[in-house]
């Protein structure tokens, strides 16, 4: 490639600039650095190299930005664009193809010589709820009693007789029709027959915790925000609910904010965004999601989560 | 190959557009007592009788975790809520819904509203936010 035709950078978002968590950070960047910002969806349709395992160029034609891998900075917000690989048949030609692009794509999210926001692999790892919940326990964080059982007749009577049950994999997923299905948490009794189904695939069921407040507590680097959302009025899975997401304001609260960075700190995540339950007297850690979103909190906190995003990629931090 | 068993995603799994929505409220009514000893309110299935699709019910001032909430709809399961839930019906027909508590001496509120269910869906663009 020509060298003038090159422009360099020092920084890999692995997501698409159409992102709006993307498209956030890179305004926080726009009068430090450019950062490359590629995707499975992305790659595919644009010219690249990717050579001597460290050398990443895209663009088109000639008009290509470079980037060396090693000693850059990067943060992983998603593989590909949301629905990317929807309708594609497991096990198709066109699987293996679209497999082939996320293989790139992942390479180059988990190159060793990045500094990573959050490392793939971790990323990855830590989407597991009862992974995230066995090291909270060994962190000393107070969680609710869990249970995984393949009949209802084996739920732990220490779940008490409502629980929560919440899915293990995805909580989404599409049906054959093309139709988009949601799974929530859901409060349950013990004797609800709709438990027979636990021995059809492994759900998380948990005591039900009594919430006066749902708090979201970001952490990126050494920070932290915690959000409050008062629980009256709504249901147990408060994402249910779309006025929710627009009534959160800002709570600072050390001891939550302490215990949620030593939980990213034990899984290796620069990134957090975590579930708590304030019950008025405690504070017990749900879940967390290691590329959460942050855009529906309510400011200066949606700003300064974008500004410590972009300080990592910037080498500010 | 066996057939699969049936599992809480079947069970479970709903329509996103059903209840991530944008639009506006188009039914709200309120029933308000101050007497402590009515302890239960309840709508009259003949003049309130709820529109099929999805309804929020939820509690006012003075509400509780000890508090208890029963929703009845004609050829449904007594349900009992201890939090306010999102109720899809689809029989307008001789539904109520009623709910009492048991503690507390504030006034009984309680509200059931109607989303319009052709409003705006923030699912489509797959925004779910987990």
């Amino acid at each position: 490639l020509p060298t003038t035709a090159r422009s360099g950078s020092s920084a890999l978002i692995v997501g698409c600039r159409s992102d709006e968590h993307v498209a956030a950070v890179l305004e926080a960047l726009a009068d430090r650095i450019e950062p490359l910002v590629v995707d499975a969806t992305t790659l595919e349709g644009c010219d690249y190299v990717f050579e001597d395992l460290t050398h990443l160029s895209v663009g088109v034609g000639n008009a290509r930005r470079a980037l060396d891998l090693s000693g850059a900075r990067g943060w992983v917000r998603r593989l590909a664009a949301p629905g990317w690989r929807a309708g594609v048949r497991l096990g198709s030609g066109e699987a293996a193809v679209r497999a082939s692009w996320l293989a790139l794509t992942v390479a180059l999210a988990s190159h060793p010589e990045v500094d990573w926001l959050t490392p793939y692999p971790c990323l990855v790892a830590t989407e597991n709820k009862l992974r995230q919940a066995v090291h909270a326990r060994r962190l000393g964080i107070e969680v609710p009693h869990t249970a995984v059982v393949g009949r209802r007749s084996d739920i732990p009577v220490e779940l008490g007789d409502w629980l929560v049950a919440k899915p293990l994999g995805p909580g989404h997923f599409v049906e054959d029709d093309g139709d988009a299905r949601v799974v929530w948490a859901e409060q349950l009794h013990r004797d609800d027959p709709r438990l027979d189904a636990l021995s059809g695939a492994p759900f998380l069921l948990q005591e039900l915790v009594y919430a006066r407040r749902h708090l979201r507590v970001v952490t990126c680097g050494r920070r932290a925000w915690t959000c409050a959302l008062e629980a009256d009025r709504l249901p147990v899975d408060w994402r249910r609910s779309e006025t929710a997401h627009h009534d959160f304001s800002p709570a600072r609260d050390a001891e939550v904010e302490a215990q949620a960075l030593a939980l990213a700190a034990e899984l290796g995540l620069g990134y957090s965004s975590q579930d708590w339950i304030d019950t008025g007297s405690r504070r017990v850690f749900i879940d967390l999601n290691p590329a959460g979103q942050w855009l529906f909190l309510p400011d200066p906190v949606r700003t300064e989560i974008c500004e410590a995003v972009a300080d990592h990629l910037s080498g500010a931090i | 190959m066996p057939s699969r068993r049936l599992s809480l995603y079947e069970v479970l799994a709903e329509s996103p557009a059903m209840y991530v929505l944008v639009g506006e409220t188009v039914t709200t009514r309120q029933k308000e007592t101050l007497d402590n000893d009515a302890e239960t309110a309840e709508f009259d299935p003949a003049s309130d009788a709820l529109s099929p699709g999805s309804h929020f019910v939820s509690f006012g001032r003075g509400r509780s975790d000890d508090e208890c909430a029963v929703v009845e709809s004609a050829g449904r399961a007594r349900e009992p809520l201890l939090h306010g839930a999102v109720v899809s019906l689809h029989d307008s027909l001789s539904t109520s819904v009623s709910w009492s508590r048991t503690v507390g001496e504030t006034a009984l509120t309680a509200s059931k509203e109607t989303v319009d269910a052709d409003a705006e869906s923030v699912a489509d663009d797959g925004a779910f936010r987990f």
